[in-house]
């Protein structure tokens, strides 16, 4: 990690001069800029080139304009600069509701309404220890707007005290190493996204490099949970800009998949659907075997969001046509999943877009799918045969230690009958005793609860029905029957 | 099940396939309920007039059809493999009840007069190919594989033509088009003699047979096809839950622009 820190202060350095350096902790700070930078680039998120209309059909989208650089994250607030509604010098004409341009031009920019900035320390008179700290607050103060276009002379000591701030930080950034640290992370991917916008095509090599080396090993970061949306935004704009680097950013985002089943899973998904949506088909193909096997891992993950989510991407108009493209080396890799859990998982909106999934597969190529079934079954019944076998060989394996004349000394009868201990050592018959007193104890109770009772029905929540639980439940013997003889303890 | 027999080809075999047969034509579906549901694809008046012929009402259709699966399948399944009428309607992504689906099969129950159990076309099929087989030598149990056999009437039985003919018809012209793969001219000669033999036995007419034969053909040409078409989407319903929706929205929409920064200005 550290290693990977100096990298990116060096990447920051390599491909910008101090000057961009200067310009992107302004850009942070929203400050207004003289006339030679020009308008801005505003971009959406760019599906013109395939036929992506209704790709988005199932993604909720938010209705009515968005006033402003605030508010519509998810999760914490860490990232963005406080919020800054009450007053602007201009009104933005790109505010339609149609368009939806949150990307503000540089000379339009609402004023923060708190403007009083107080002078910090200076980051070397302070500890390494607290550097961090400052160096965060100082990057906080520089996010407060003033207008220096309409009205330069006003708060004229509040601005002498960013200006001097930005130089320091800049300062310390050149000569410094392992100085952004991982609560830094969410205020440097968030400048990324209007550099990177910027690029110019064809891509730098260093560029590419900076992809590379520093935003995919971020994914790998525990704290991605703050700024992920930034960096998943900046991934895939750079494929937007550069398609061929896509089979390394899918290969890393494999790489770097968390391992336990976990929320970030669902993070993770969501990123891989926007990039597949941008995708081109001869890409998508170099990736697509890897890709599913995860998918596959996702679909059948027992944190159910996960699943739903992997399936979700089955809604994908444009996903569905790269796969119907590619069915026969996808299905195979898709369909044990997807056929294991439509008989096995308990939850019902699961099975609901499992069964969603195999009749989209169905309509594709009846035969194919006929074969997958079949090779399926076929596996199946190996794996069945081959438990047989390794069963009876331990029959017979038990058989023939029964058969030895040694046996009875080393096997007490009693110990066949009862539950196989965990511990080496046997429990000290005191505490049998007070066990099966507490157990009869407690036995005894129930049953006195139950008689007075009526058994309770459930009525909250529906049970599965699955028969073969049904048949278990109707099989189980009652505790009580179970007390009231005496063997075993 | 056919019991086995040692000898040459016995009464008992001709007795049953009589029984079959007549059993065949009490189930026949009549002409005009199947050219209807063929036509359900169309909309509009033409189907009211003749769901009220039928006595149904077009919401019911649905529910029509899946309690007919639900009746076919217990009838033919073992209790372990039928599904649960939960399931099936969450499958089929139906909105009415189990408590529905129960009074329309009690409906369709009656209608039917409680008899289900018609020969289908697997089972003549099966009857129809160990009667074959038992013609040749023990040996040719590699020739006209079953499995295979049963794949392809699968097939055949999601195209809607084959629903208005007799199953025995089917189930003999899949035969005689998997025969034709025979290319052993010492196998050829008997499974032909063989299922000729059959042919009269059903009263079956050349015509129709070769009719069917190229039907057959044509399906399974089109089954086999490698192209992989792209599926509709949009049909399906897609419930989610309310915290997987409302992570949906692109990552574009969950953070705050800058101001772009050209490379070219640096």
């Amino acid at each position: 990690m550290v290693f990977e820190w100096s990298v990116v202060e060096a990447s920051l350095l390599v491909y910008t001069s101090r000057r961009v350096l200067t310009r992107s902790l302004l850009s942070v700070c929203g400050h207004t800029f003289t006339a030679d930078t020009g308008d801005s680039h505003v971009s959406m998120p760019h599906k013109s080139k395939k036929e992506k209309d209704s790709s988005k059909s199932g993604r909720s989208k938010k209705s009515g304009s968005k006033n402003g650089p605030a508010g519509d994250q998810d999760g914490s607030n860490k990232t963005v600069p406080p919020a800054t509604q009450l007053m602007r010098v201009k009104q933005p004409g790109s505010q339609s509701a149609v368009k939806r341009e949150k990307r503000f031009s540089t000379s339009f920019f609402p004023l923060s309404a708190n403007r009083e900035l107080h002078k910090l320390p200076e980051l070397a008179d302070v500890a390494p220890a607290e550097q961090e700290k400052l160096f965060i607050q100082k990057l906080r103060q520089c996010c407060v707007l003033f207008d220096f276009l309409s009205d330069p002379l006003s708060d004229l000591k509040w601005k002498e005290v960013k200006r001097a701030a930005l130089s320091e930080m800049v300062e310390y950034i050149t000569h410094n190493r392992n100085v952004i640290t991982e609560p830094i992370y969410p205020e440097v991917v968030h400048m990324f996204d209007s550099i990177i916008n910027g690029f110019a095509l064809p891509l730098k090599e260093e560029h590419k490099i900076f992809l590379l080396k520093v935003l995919l090993p971020l994914h790998k970061v525990k704290s991605l949970s703050v700024y992920h949306p930034q960096l998943a935004y900046c991934v895939v704009q750079f494929l937007e800009k550069d398609s061929t680097l896509t089979e390394p950013v899918v290969m890393a985002l494999l790489k770097y998949w968390p391992k336990t089943h976990s929320p970030k899973e669902v993070m993770f998904l969501n990123e891989l659907e926007e990039i597949l949506d941008v995708i081109e088909p001869s890409e998508f193909v170099k990736v697509q075997e890897p890709l599913f096997r995860q998918l596959a891992k996702c679909v059948s993950s027992p944190h159910f969001q996960v699943a739903e989510r992997a399936l979700y991407y089955w809604n994908n108009e444009y996903i569905m046509s790269l796969i119907s493209d590619n069915a026969a080396k996808i299905l195979p890799i898709m369909f044990p999943a997807l056929y294991r859990n439509s008989k096995t998982h308990w939850n019902k909106t699961i099975h609901g877009l499992i069964y969603n999934a195999l009749k989209l597969f169905m309509e594709m190529n009846q035969k194919l799918f006929d074969d997958c079934t079949q090779q399926y079954r076929a596996e199946k019944n190996k794996e069945k045969a081959k438990s047989k076998e390794r069963e009876e060989a331990w029959l017979k394996i038990e058989n023939l230690a029964k058969s030895n004349p040694q046996f009875s000394v080393y096997v007490h009868s009693s110990d066949l009958n009862s539950p196989v201990a965990m511990e080496t050592d046997v429990p000290l018959i005191e505490d049998v005793q007070r066990l099966k007193k507490t157990v009869e104890e407690g036995a005894t109770q129930l049953q006195h609860e139950q008689r007075k009772e009526r058994p309770m029905m459930r009525r909250k929540s529906e049970l599965p029905q699955d028969i073969y639980t049904t048949k278990a439940l109707e099989s189980h013997r009652r505790a009580e029957d179970m007390l009231t003889t005496h063997d075993g303890l | 099940m056919i019991d086995t027999v040692t000898g040459p080809v016995a009464q008992p075999f001709a007795a049953q396939l009589k029984a079959l047969i007549d059993l065949e034509g009490r189930y026949q579906p009549k002409l005009s309920g199947l050219r209807f549901i063929e036509s359900a694809q169309d909309n509009g008046l033409r189907m009211t007039s003749r769901l009220r012929e039928l006595e149904i009402q077009p919401k019911h259709l649905p529910c029509v059809g899946l309690c007919c699966f639900y009746i076919a399948v217990k009838s033919t399944e073992e209790e372990k493999n039928v599904p649960l009428a939960n399931d099936l309607i969450r499958i089929s992504q139906n909105r009415f009840t189990v408590s529905d689906m129960m009074r329309m099969e009690k409906i369709i129950m009656e209608k039917l007069y409680w008899k289900v159990k018609a020969p289908t076309a697997l089972r003549f099929l099966r009857v129809f190919h160990s009667h074959v087989l038992e013609q040749l030598d023990a040996e040719s149990m590699k020739i006209l594989s079953l499995e295979r056999l049963e794949a392809q009437l699968k097939a055949c039985h999601c195209s809607f033509v084959f629903s208005k003919i007799k199953p025995s018809l089917l189930a003999l012209a899949l035969l005689c088009f998997e025969a034709h793969d025979e290319h052993d001219p010492e196998y050829l000669d008997k499974i032909s003699e063989a299922l000729s033999n059959l042919q009269q036995q059903l009263n079956i007419k050349d015509g129709d047979l070769v009719c069917m034969r190229e039907l057959v053909g044509k399906c399974l040409a089109e089954y086999a096809t490698t192209k992989c078409c792209r599926p509709n989407v949009q049909r399906l319903r897609w419930t989610i839950s309310g915290r997987t929706a409302r992570q949906l929205k692109h990552s574009y929409y969950k953070i705050t622009h800058l101001p772009t920064i050209p490379e070219s200005a640096c």
